[in-house]
């Protein structure tokens, strides 16, 4: 275990000591990379002001609903769009078309429409975190190996009966995986709903560093967006590996 | 009453007929062997039997509750031993058969192992306490033990003639296995020929006899009499 964590840790440890020397040694000007003792006082400073606490606190909120949202969703229209050939024909290919949209070009419509509130930051998190969601569930689905339908068939269990008791469960390791990707999706649209319209969260405190000339400001904002979204990803990977002991798989083999 | 009977059941895929007027019967209590080679259409006439396929033509009928066991175990992953037998259970009643059923499988220590833990013998045991659990009255089997071991299979074999017998069970077993049908069958039917037909109805065959009917002559019978 300890070796493990030693092993993440080689690659973080040798970038902080590049980061350490060329700030040090002024190959770099600090005014374009802050050194590393200039982003901890910062970072201490907006933690003492109480920035910081409301910056993240106001960015986590948004991933959180707008994950949830999406993935209840992503988890209806996966359902029937995996479990009904006539919903897959009716809802499938539009869906694909709005995915097929850069999540970028979302944003002024959505300005448009929701204003620069809460709501428009939130919708786009969800159209980030819906979609991988809703393709791996119906990929899920879809995956579900007909020897076991067949069991189910003989035994005479149909219906939502059937979905709950086989196709869900069989289903869930691609589920889960959407999830993962899902919520780190989440992130990625939330920096971009922050960077053009907000008073708080860590994308505007990226957007109002780099405003006021502060890279020791962006730098902080990056670093807590790094460990957010890492966080994230460890947690919905424990929370996999978890819920899948069960599978025999390269994946949970320990 | 037969347990099964089958009267000219036709079953094509596409262009191809797989068996065409096929007439069958299994007594009560009677464990018929369905025998022939590899994709001579046995399994397709028990998945009939078993309501995954639908004849093109022809009835059958099978009397009282019947059960499938299929050539793989196709266990519920997710599911330990204990639940993988209880996805069949209706009712309480035979939700507590399975701890008794479990044990005449010989698996009571292992009722809360996972599919993956277990060997291809002992997975192949879940799923037939799994066939057993609403106290069917026919068991269609479709080469359950192709994928066991020459030894397990001996030992699954005769665990699984001990298990008709003592609930007076009728069964249809469809082998491509010749010493299994002669070590579990009451009567063989030998399947053949395209569309395939039943070509023998050998009541506790030997060796030589099921293979002449299967078309073998002069030095493998040879062989088998020496």
């Amino acid at each position: 275990m300890l070796r493990k964590i030693g092993l993440a840790l080689v690659v973080p440890a040798a970038l902080f000591a590049g980061w350490w020397a060329v700030t040090a040694f002024g190959i770099v000007q600090t005014y374009q990379l802050a050194s590393p003792a200039q982003v901890g006082n910062e970072l201490i400073s907006l933690a003492q002001d109480g920035t910081l606490a409301g910056d993240v606190s106001a960015s986590v909120w948004r991933v959180v609903v707008g994950f949830t949202c999406a993935c209840a969703l992503a988890c209806v229209l996966g359902t029937l769009v995996g479990l009904s050939k006539a919903a897959e024909r009716a809802i499938d290919p539009t869906l694909q078309a709005i995915r097929a949209v850069p999540s970028l070009a979302w944003i002024p419509l959505i300005l448009l429409w929701l204003g620069i509130g809460e709501a428009a930051k939130i919708t786009l998190v969800g159209i980030g975190a819906f979609f991988p969601v809703y393709v791996n569930l119906v990929a899920g689905i879809h995956n579900v190996d007909r020897k076991l339908i067949e069991v189910a068939e003989v035994f005479g269990v149909r219906g939502i009966e059937r979905a709950r008791r086989v196709i869900f469960p069989a289903a869930s390791p691609s589920l889960l995986v959407g999830m993962r990707v899902g919520f780190t999706q989440a992130w990625l649209f939330l920096v971009a709903a922050e960077l053009i319209a907000s008073t708080k969260g860590l994308g505007y405190l990226l957007m109002q560093g780099q405003q006021i000339t502060r890279p020791d400001q962006i730098l902080v904002a990056i670093l807590l967006l790094a460990l957010c979204g890492k966080l994230t990803e460890s947690g919905m990977r424990a929370f996999e590996r978890r819920s899948l002991r069960w599978t025999d798989t390269l994946g949970t083999s320990s | 009453m037969n347990a099964i009977e089958i009267r000219g059941l036709t079953k094509t895929f596409g262009d191809h007929v797989i068996f065409e007027k096929l007439n069958l019967q299994v007594a009560p209590g009677e464990l018929v062997a369905l025998l022939g080679p590899s994709g001579c259409g046995k399994t397709t006439v028990l998945r009939c039997l078993a309501g995954l396929s639908k004849p093109d033509a022809g009835w059958f009928n099978v009397y009282g509750e019947a059960a499938i066991v299929f050539q793989e175990p196709r266990l519920f992953g997710w599911l330990d031993v204990r639940g993988n037998v209880a996805f069949a259970a209706r009712n309480d009643e035979e939700r507590a058969r399975i701890d008794e059923l479990l044990g005449s499988v010989g698996l009571s220590a292992a009722v809360k192992k996972l599919p993956k833990e277990l060997s291809g013998g002992m997975a192949q045991r879940v799923a037939l306490a799994r066939a057993l659990v609403r106290n069917p009255s026919v068991l269609l089997l479709d080469e359950p033990f192709a994928a066991v071991d020459a030894l397990r299979r001996y030992e699954l074999q005769q665990g699984l003639r001990e298990i008709v017998e003592a609930r007076g069970l009728s069964a249809l077993l469809v082998t491509h296995d010749v010493d299994e049908a002669i070590a579990l069958a009451d009567r063989v039917l030998v399947l053949g020929g395209s569309p395939a037909s039943i070509i023998a109805d050998l009541v506790e065959p030997d060796r030589e006899g099921i293979l002449s009917a299967l078309g073998f002559s002069g030095s493998v019978l040879n062989a088998v009499r020496a």
